[in-house]
């Protein structure tokens, strides 16, 4: 049996957590072994001395003081739980953060589920027929208004016309339409404002 | 309630009463105070932690399964929170003497000591106070609850949660420090 198991077998036994069989053979290995005896007094020599120490005694004036700050906690402790209930236990910052995601989502649910005026028009105003009524609809009944804006249009057109090479001729291209077609275009402009105005 | 058994308070104290708790603490508090006050030695911290594991023992009741006695999973509650506390301690107190407010009992001897021989075992006394407290954290711990509380390897070993052999092999190597700081106080004249 080596010293080093011996010497922790003897730890055991101070403890009471030795059997019978590894007594035997602690009591056997210290019959022949001098160095193990010498730490097996030293080791008893600093037990005996170690249970002499007593503990820092707690007097009842301390224990009383000490048990009713307790009890004065546990019943605060009890009555915040019974107040708020799950709630209570998260921290305060924490209130904060979900009543703002909360809002936000309702935020975003609502914009969706109801999207406001202005959105909508923002929408139909990347079609050109939208755009074009959108304009029709701001100049409303000022004539002078609808004049010039029909002139650019005019004039827009003849832009593209002198740009293209020989399609047409010198002449601009109402110059070539009877009275008769330029009163039937311009009666089709009419329309095609009025049904651009109901939108 | 005072005659009541552990298992009986616990079951009330579950149930959210308040006194039942009261009780356990009152049955529990000096043990606990004193192995808090082994690992810290201040008494305002000792008391600071002490409340709180009772405090925290009361908030975790529901989760306490009775698998083991209620004295171990408090004792284990203590150690915890004493064991954070002082690794959250960045500063080196000034380590009062162990025996500052401990009251050695008096050995039974056929005969009064002599003086001298009176002054020479104080003064071991004292070593051995030291040298207890230099011990590594995880020794110091279960010498303090084996040899001050009394408690098993069995016990021990829920407190700290680990195994037995843990306890064992701990229990060993603290003894063997102590054996090696206190050599030179060891003379065969002492035994």
């Amino acid at each position: 049996m080596r010293c080093t198991k011996v010497e922790k077998w003897i730890s055991d036994s101070l403890d009471r957590e030795l059997s019978d069989k590894e007594k035997m053979i602690v009591e056997n290995h210290l019959n022949k072994c001098s160095s193990c005896r010498i730490y097996k007094m030293r080791a008893e020599k600093i037990q005996e001395m170690s249970e002499t120490i007593k503990m820092p005694e707690v007097n009842s004036a301390y224990q009383d003081e000490f048990s009713a700050r307790l009890k004065a906690k546990l019943s605060s402790f009890k009555l915040e739980k019974e107040k708020g209930g799950f709630l209570l236990l998260k921290p305060p910052w924490a209130y904060l953060v979900g009543g703002s995601a909360l809002l936000l989502v309702i935020t975003v649910l609502f914009l969706f589920l109801f999207p406001h005026k202005s959105l909508k028009r923002e929408i139909y105003l990347f079609s050109f027929e939208a755009a074009v009524g959108q304009i029709y609809q701001e100049i409303g009944d000022n004539s002078e208004l609808e004049n010039l804006f029909n002139s650019m249009i005019l004039m827009d057109i003849s832009d593209l016309i002198e740009d293209s090479s020989g399609l047409y001729d010198k002449l601009l291209f109402w110059e070539n339409l009877t009275e008769e077609e330029m009163e039937f275009l311009e009666s089709e402009i009419k329309k095609e404002k009025e049904s651009f105005g109901g939108l | 309630m005072k005659d009541s058994p552990d298992g009986q308070l616990v079951d009330q104290a579950k149930q959210g009463d308040v006194e039942a708790f009261a009780e356990l603490a009152q049955r529990y508090q000096e043990r606990i105070y004193q192995t808090i006050f082994a690992m810290t030695r201040d008494h305002l911290d000792s008391d600071d932690l002490a409340q709180e594991t009772f405090l925290h023992a009361f908030k975790q009741l529901k989760s306490f399964r009775q698998k083991s006695s209620f004295y171990t999973w408090l004792y284990r509650i203590a150690v915890n929170l004493t064991l954070n506390f002082l690794k959250k301690m960045k500063k080196e107190k000034k380590k009062k003497t162990f025996n500052e407010n401990v009251i050695p009992k008096n050995t039974l001897r056929a005969s009064t000591p002599s003086p001298e021989r009176y002054s020479i075992e104080k003064e071991l006394q004292r070593k051995l106070g030291e040298a207890i407290d230099s011990l590594p954290i995880p020794y110091k711990t279960s010498f303090i609850l084996v040899v001050f509380q009394g408690m098993t390897h069995s016990q021990a070993a829920l407190a700290l949660r680990c195994s037995e052999k843990t306890i064992s092999w701990r229990m060993h190597k603290a003894r063997k420090m102590l054996q090696n700081k206190l050599k030179p106080y060891l003379k065969e004249g002492l035994l």
